[in-house]
């Protein structure tokens, strides 16, 4: 039993360690050759244009349930006033940039996997190689940087529909003012609080990208081999996610720390 | 020539090769039998660098190849053309620029003559030039062969290596391949190593025949000595075509 878990536990770390050197294969393989605009152009319209509708879906509903059980929360100190600065803080620096992740993950990291995979497994990567190309540069890089890209800007439209979201629902259903609602938001959300929302939307890019891609491009075993890397790409995309989360909050939390404290700012 | 000596490969416990050594002779069509899983797609592999030996040397034209750099081998990859078992053909791209694919990336012709080149390949596998603007998609499965052979050809390779050229095609697309492996071998002065299970096509094409088991090179010869050979394995072979 502990063994079992002491193999799972080392082949995760294993897996992650390989993901990252993969990470930092691509990513200097990108900063050496670039690449073309085109691609990279036509790989964000099939990874992130599809992916709009269900990233403003979600995001203007994370706003919405935010606003409300906010709200909940401050009417019983009548503290109503607050609910624009809180809901938008709360989703802005934490709720926002993981949720819209997750979902993210299942549908741009799922499609990268499973095309990298599909790609793979029917010798299309191996053919690329024999005919004198590296598969990193031609196939992944230009992949890797859309996802990233795409996930960003997402994220970033996710965030924007998710506070607009906690507005209306503010206005409509619990009865607080927009205008109000809209004001109170400066008064909370600093520029700390954008700059974590943004941080993390970007990190969790990188991680969507990083994981998909290589799990694609490792896939073995057939058709199976590719429904199995998809299933075990997104689970692990999670994890990481959650964990980059709290370190981030961490970090960024004890920066704050410094610049107020030590440099007074 | 190429050269296998004592290659031996391992995936994890299993023990794919084990000390594998036979030639290919300059020009002649070798066919290379053995059943599913004994490693002869990996026995290709490894002479385009997709795959690297454990240990053992292999030899192409004099040269040792197991050591060379992912650079290097762009040599080894100009000499060798490899025709994978699916066609591999990249969907994104339509017949013409997955036949220049290599044409450009290996720079085999300049920009100004690629045009002619590539549609004279297409039309060496027998497809016409209309083939060129369509997507592999809107192909049957032996057109996606056949263009994935005319790519291969388009690099203008010394060896063709064929990973089993003619499984899961119907017997009429099978004669097709087999007789245009061996017209374009004859035609283009080219050596060709194939890769099948079927004896049938091995007996009727082949200049020569290796069985390959268990890693090792089990028995051989021409069409002629194989139907005479007592090796159980070519036996059972035979038996289909008896
Ligand atoms: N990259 C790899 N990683 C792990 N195992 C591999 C790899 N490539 C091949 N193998 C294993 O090596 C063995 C031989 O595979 P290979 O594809 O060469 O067989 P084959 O003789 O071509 O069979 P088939 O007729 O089915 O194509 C198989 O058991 C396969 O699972
Ligand atoms: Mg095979």
């Amino acid at each position: 039993m502990i063994a079992v878990l002491r193999n799972s536990a080392l082949s995760t770390i294993g897996e992650l360690g390989k993901t990252t050197l993969f990470g930092g294969e691509v990513i200097g393989n990108l900063l050496r050759y670039g690449t073309p605009f085109r691609g990279l152009l036509l790989q964000m319209y099939v990874v992130g244009v599809r992916s709009i509708t269900t990233t403003v879906f979600t995001g203007f509903f994370v706003g919405a349930i935010m606003a409300i059980q906010i709200h909940l929360q401050l009417r019983d100190f009548g503290a109503q006033a607050f609910l624009g600065g809180l809901s938008a803080s709360v989703t802005l620096r934490n709720v926002g940039p993981l949720l819209i992740a997750f979902i993210l993950s299942g549908k741009v990291g799922a499609y990268t996997t499973a095309e990298l995979g599909t790609m793979q497994v029917t010798d299309q990567i191996s053919a690329i190689r024999c005919l004198g190309m590296d598969p990193i540069r031609y196939l992944v890089a230009p992949r890797f940087l859309a996802v990233v890209v795409s996930s960003f800007l997402l994220l970033v439209i996710g965030l924007m529909t998710a506070i607009g979201g906690g507005a209306l629902i503010a206005a409509v259903d619990l009865g607080v003012n927009t205008l109000n609602y809209v004001q109170n938001i400066p008064t909370i959300v600093t520029g700390w609080s954008v700059l974590t929302g943004v941080a993390k939307s970007f990190v969790f890019g990188v991680i969507i990208a990083a994981v998909s891609c290589y799990r694609g491009y490792t896939t073995r075993n057939g058709a199976s081999g590719v429904g199995e890397n998809v299933k075990s790409a997104s689970v692990q995309t999670l994890v990481i996610i959650i964990i980059a989360d709290f370190a981030l909050s961490n970090w960024i939390g004890g920066l704050m720390d410094f610049c107020t404290g030590v440099l007074g700012w | 020539m190429i050269e296998f000596k004592k290659v031996s490969k391992r995936f994890g416990q299993k023990q794919v090769l084990n000390e594998l050594s036979f030639h290919v002779r300059r020009g002649e069509i070798l066919f290379l039998l053995g059943r599913s899983g004994v490693g002869k797609s990996v026995t290709l592999r490894h002479l385009v660098g997709l795959v690297r030996p454990d240990s053992g040397e292999i030899f192409v034209d004099g040269r040792e190849i197991s050591g060379l750099s992912e650079e290097e081998f762009l040599d080894v990859r100009r000499k060798c053309g490899m025709v994978f078992q699916f066609p591999a053909l990249l969907d994104s791209l339509n017949v013409y620029e997955n036949v220049a694919f290599g044409v450009r990336a290996l720079k085999i012709r300049p920009p100004s003559e690629e045009r002619e080149w590539v549609l004279e390949k297409l039309r060496l596998v027998h497809l016409p030039p209309s083939v060129a603007e369509l997507m592999p998609s809107q192909l049957s499965f032996g057109m996606q062969k056949k263009v994935s052979l005319a790519r291969t050809l388009a690099i203008h390779p010394a060896y063709l290596l064929f990973d089993e050229p003619t499984t899961s095609l119907d017997p009429v697309a099978t004669r097709v391949i087999h007789e245009l492996i061996h017209s374009l071998s004859r035609q283009l002065h080219v050596t060709s190593l194939v890769i099948s299970h079927d004896m049938d096509g091995a007996l009727e094409y082949a200049d020569r025949i290796l069985v390959i088991d268990k890693g090792q090179i089990v028995a051989g010869g021409t069409p002629a000595e194989m139907r005479q050979e007592k090796h159980p394995l070519v036996r059972d072979f035979l038996g289909g075509s008896a």
